[in-house]
């Protein structure tokens, strides 16, 4: 063969020998029906083997061994690697079941049974307390105090002082939010914020005073329209200036949030006001949830609102500019 | 007496740089000589001031790290103890924090083997004298033993190798369940399964090819470090209050063989 292969002048003669010597290789053995049968009797016998695991891993049963003479049996007609495989799968398997047999096996005369020791554990806690053997936290504490003595265990470092002073933790005081129930007709809000942000600390008595006085309008054009609520628009714009409009919407808003009034949507679904008796206002804190809206309102609005509900007088008493607020403290 | 602050007082091993390479390596308790001499080949780039403030630094870290059991490990060491400093200095530094643990402290380092190697755990040298006890540990570490007692008594029994489903069937007689919150412990399967593992008790072990998944739990090293065989088997006799823990023949025939292993190490050594 060796000479053949070198000598040039041969080479086609040369290919087609050793191509035909080596398709010898290629062309399987058996028949592919065949192989598909043997391949089908591998893979039963390997689910076999896993269903009846329990059965096979017991030291008392012989079954192991039986499937393993079966196994041998099944490889007699095995000629070609892809059975083969399968059945070096089933050994694998049949190794590791026996491995687990083994592990099963006890030849011991007094052998360990761990549910007995476990037993024997709650009594020697509990006590032969024929109802409560439940372990309690004391009992666990208990039982590792008198088992740390076997252990070589090294006491983890810690520092005895701790390190340093946290100090106290600051409790923050939430802020209330502002409860206000209103449709929003438009997107962007903020407009009430820079108006809060406008008023200091100074100007705290001002709007203290003016929320009331604007409370104590409201009570009395609730009075006037016979204990109807009264409509939202009306009551807070002011057609005259843009600002004082937003200023009354925020008065509003507070008198909203201390439970003193109601806002809500009518019949029409426009928004309506209302003050609130004294001993609902105690109830609605607590069975309402607090609905916080954001309100915005641009001057176009404004003047919608205006010539929309036909607004021609200020129900809330126009007040002097911002500036001058500080001198009419009423 | 103290045997890390002058180099002359040592005879054999860390004598600092010149000369002290060709002792070092005949030395035959050396294990690391060859790694010892290009530790102090690396040592003599630090001076002596230096060397003692890693050395120091090492022992403060290992006591602070081993605060929660987990195994320190060398990476972890080369990169916060030793920082800029050749990483090869760390045997010998880490010989001589060893060594001031054991003075000091009364405090062995044991490096991990196989899965965890390249770790090492702090063990107490000496064990508690039962009838005076002198530490007093915290609500947690005792509840924690206490079981862990149990689980590592169930495996040593059941031959060194317990299946999981066998553990829980078992612990469930004592009111855990993987399944369910434990009033004591918690997640009680995280703690046997993860923590214990992690901190180096038990061993938590896959099957290959289970489907689904079945696990054995072995002792973990750290088990063995810090308890002994001989122990367990005295637990559990007490348990069954036996007088004579012969009668379980095997698990006695198991302790003896630790021990015999135990006598022939240290007389190798």
């Amino acid at each position: 063969m060796a000479s053949e292969e070198t000598d040039p002048a041969c080479d086609d003669e040369i290919d087609i020998i050793d191509v035909e010597d080596n398709m010898k290789y290629l062309k399987p053995l058996q028949d592919e029906k065949e192989r598909r049968e043997i391949r089908h009797k591998y893979r039963t016998f390997i689910e076999d083997m896993e269903r009846d695991k329990h059965d096979l891993i017991n030291p008392e049963s012989d079954s192991l061994n039986e499937r393993l003479k079966q196994a041998d049996e099944l490889y007699k007609p095995v000629k070609m690697t892809r059975e083969a495989a399968l059945d070096s799968q089933a050994l694998v398997l049949i190794a590791n079941m026996g491995r687990q047999k083994a592990q099963a096996l006890n030849t011991e005369f007094v052998k360990f049974q761990p549910v007995e020791f476990v037993e024997k554990l709650k009594t020697f806690l509990c006590g032969n307390v024929l109802e409560d053997r439940t372990i309690s936290t004391e009992k666990w504490c208990s039982l590792g105090k008198a088992v740390q003595p076997s252990f070589k265990r090294c006491p983890p470092f810690r520092f005895i002082n701790g390190s340093f002073e946290r100090g106290e933790v600051q409790v923050r005081k939430e802020r209330v939010k502002k409860i206000k129930e209103k449709d929003n007709t438009v997107d962007k809000a903020t407009v009430p914020v820079q108006v809060q942000r406008v008023q200091d600390t100074d100007k705290m008595e001002a709007t203290t005073a003016e929320v009331e006085r604007i409370f104590a309008k409201l009570q009395e054009c609730y009075k006037i329209s016979k204990n109807n609520p009264l409509c939202y628009f009306e009551f807070v714009t002011n057609p005259f200036s843009f600002g004082q409009t937003v200023e009354n919407i925020f008065y509003v808003s507070f008198l909203v949030r201390d439970g003193l009034v109601k806002i809500f949507l009518d019949e029409d679904k426009l928004p309506v006001i209302e003050p609130i008796e004294n001993k609902e206002a105690e109830g609605s804190d607590k069975s309402e949830k607090n609905k916080q809206v954001i309100v915005s309102l641009t001057p176009a609005d404004w003047k919608e609102i205006v010539k929309t509900f036909g607004i021609t007088d200020c129900v809330i008493p126009n007040r002097p500019s911002a500036g001058v607020a500080k001198k009419n403290k009423k | 007496m103290k045997r890390t602050r002058q180099p002359s007082g040592k005879s054999n091993q860390d004598e600092l740089p010149s000369g002290s390479q060709s002792q070092a390596s005949q030395n035959p308790s050396q294990s690391q000589a060859t790694s010892l001499t290009q530790a102090e080949k690396a040592a003599a780039k630090l001076d002596q001031k230096e060397l003692e403030l890693k050395v120091n630094d090492l022992v403060q870290y290992l006591l602070i790290m081993d605060q929660k059991k987990y195994p320190i490990k060398k990476v972890d060491i080369n990169k916060v103890v030793l920082k800029d400093t050749s990483n090869k200095a760390f045997p010998l530094v880490m010989k001589r924090a060893s060594e001031k643990l054991a003075d000091i402290f009364g405090i062995d380092v044991i490096e991990l083997q196989d899965k965890q190697k390249g770790s090492y755990i702090l063990i107490s040298k000496y064990e508690i004298d039962a009838d005076k006890p002198n530490v007093v540990w915290p609500e947690e570490d005792n509840t924690r033993m206490g079981l862990l007692m149990i689980i590592l008594s169930l495996v040593f029994m059941n031959n060194n190798i317990m299946q999981d489903s066998e553990m829980w069937h078992t612990l469930k007689k004592l009111g855990i369940d993987p399944e369910v919150p434990h009033e004591t412990f918690g997640d009680v399967k995280k703690l046997i399964t993860s923590e214990f593992v992690r901190q180096g008790y038990l061993e938590y072990i896959r099957q290959p090819q289970t489907d689904p998944s079945i696990y054995d739990f072995k002792w973990g090293q750290r088990a063995k470090a810090e308890t002994s065989k001989r122990n367990i088997l005295h637990f559990v006799s007490q348990m069954y209050d036996v007088s004579d823990p012969q009668q379980w023949t095997s698990q006695w025939q198991d302790k003896e063989n630790e021990e015999e292993m135990e006598v022939s190490q240290a007389n190798s050594n």
